[in-house]
């Protein structure tokens, strides 16, 4: 049998070196001040990097603790992103309609008593042989034969096949169509203008030389023939072709509505058969 | 069956042809996918076919577009008709073929529907004009006609497989 190892003892001086060297380090602080303020410029730096990478150990920690709320978070905000670009549109679409409809007041009083029935394309005919568009209104919507088509820009076209529940319209710039025309200039210019089937444009012929046309002149409609009531938009003159040999003149016209980007439209529902 | 089938891809083509076709920010000529639907039906079941099929596509072309009725319905049967004239064996392994024979259709197609407008009194721009289109078209049509074939025999394929089920 071992017997245990004896416990060694500290010496009992060095428990009184520490009992009076504590009374003296309460006692009289100044000496050791300056121990302190070494010791702790030197352990500054280590200190702060110590201090920074715990602050971004506990981020780090904090963070991947946060992950699922921040997820949330940023689900909601993009909700909120979402939100208000969809009202951003909506208030664009709103200042559209809004300008449309002002447009429409003033061209209700050009128009005359009679309502306008808004309509939509719902499909389009563009080939070289027919510019003509198909609209979401017919006989059942009180649409009629030969109802002339507008924009708050200007006229558009006829409506040339009535259907129950659409109508197909034939655009003015159609090399089948036509339509009275009157010129504001002085001479007060009377026209037929026909379609190029190209672009917007189309072409008043037969005027004659002596008539003072010029690039800019509004081209209005005369009202002669009865299909299409006096004074709508047509568009206006884009250049003048004329030859000294020839006893008439052309005047190209750039139409008043893009015709390609045909969008609110109206027929009037006074006119037609 | 199977004419409903294609009676509701030829709708669809109609219709996206009506609606959406002018919209192409591609060249001037636009595809003509009805065509190309029954181009495509006429390769791979014959003439027969091909003349109720181009007949059906050419009147659901008539009621969604503006010009006068009856000029797609009896364009396109005729087309019908003699594109599925060669055996369907002539049309297969040989692409050139196929494809030259969809341009040329849809050459044919337009030169004719121009001369019977100028022939019913429509003013009509120059025949340049015309081919200005039709040339595009012609090769947007050839580009298509390829898929338009895999999907019409998918749909014969299947709707087979259907009736021998329920046999």
């Amino acid at each position: 049998m071992m017997s245990e190892a004896p416990r060694r003892r500290l010496p009992r001086w060095v428990s009184t070196l520490v009992v009076v060297g504590l009374a003296v380090l309460f006692l009289f602080p100044g000496p050791w001040r300056d121990v302190e303020d070494v010791a702790s410029t030197a352990l500054a730096p280590l200190q702060m990097g110590f201090s920074g990478t715990m602050d971004e150990a506990a981020n780090f920690v904090s963070t991947i603790t946060r992950v699922r709320d921040l997820a949330d978070e940023n689900a909601a905000y993009k909700d909120q992103i979402d939100q208000l670009q969809s009202q951003v549109v909506k208030m664009h679409e709103l200042e559209v309609e809004n300008a449309d409809l002002r447009n429409l007041l003033s061209m209700r009083d050009r128009t005359g008593p009679g309502a306008l029935v808004p309509v939509q394309v719902i499909a389009r005919d563009d080939s070289p042989y027919v510019q003509a568009i198909t609209i979401d209104h017919g006989a059942a919507d009180g649409v009629k034969q030969d109802a002339v088509v507008i924009t708050h820009q200007g006229l558009v076209g006829l409506v040339e096949k009535v259907d129950p529940t659409s109508s197909k319209v034939r655009l003015i710039n159609d090399l089948n169509s036509s339509v009275s025309v009157r010129l504001q200039t002085e001479a007060r210019t009377t026209g037929v203008l026909r379609g190029e089937s190209q672009g917007n444009l189309m072409v008043i012929d037969y005027i004659p030389q002596t008539d003072v046309v010029s690039e800019g002149d509004v081209v209005l409609t005369s009202g002669l023939g009865g299909v299409y009531p006096e004074g709508l938009v047509v568009g206006k003159v884009d250049r003048i072709e004329r030859k000294d040999a020839d006893p008439f003149q052309s005047a190209v016209v750039q139409a008043a509505v893009e015709m390609d980007k045909l969008e609110r439209l109206y027929v009037l529902a006074n006119s037609g058969q | 069956m199977r004419f409903l089938v294609v009676g509701a891809l030829l709708a669809f083509a109609a219709l996206l042809q009506s609606v959406l076709g002018p919209s192409l920010p591609l060249v001037r000529g636009r595809p003509d996918l009805v065509l190309v639907v029954v181009l495509a039906w006429a390769m791979l079941r014959g003439s027969g076919e091909g003349a109720l099929v181009g007949f059906l596509g050419g009147m659901l072309l008539d009621s969604v577009t503006y010009t006068p009725f009856g000029i797609n319905t009896a364009l396109f049967g005729l087309i019908g008709y003699c594109a599925g004239l060669p055996e369907v064996n002539v049309y297969r392994g040989n692409l050139p073929y196929f494809l030259g024979i969809t341009a040329l259709a849809t050459l044919a197609y337009h030169t004719v529907y121009f001369l019977i407008l100028q022939a019913l009194g429509n003013s009509m721009p120059p025949l340049i004009e015309t081919y200005a289109a039709a040339v595009p078209a012609a090769a947007l049509n050839a580009l298509l006609v390829p898929l338009a074939f895999v999907v019409c025999r998918r749909l014969v394929r299947t709707l087979a497989g259907w009736s021998q089920m329920r046999l």
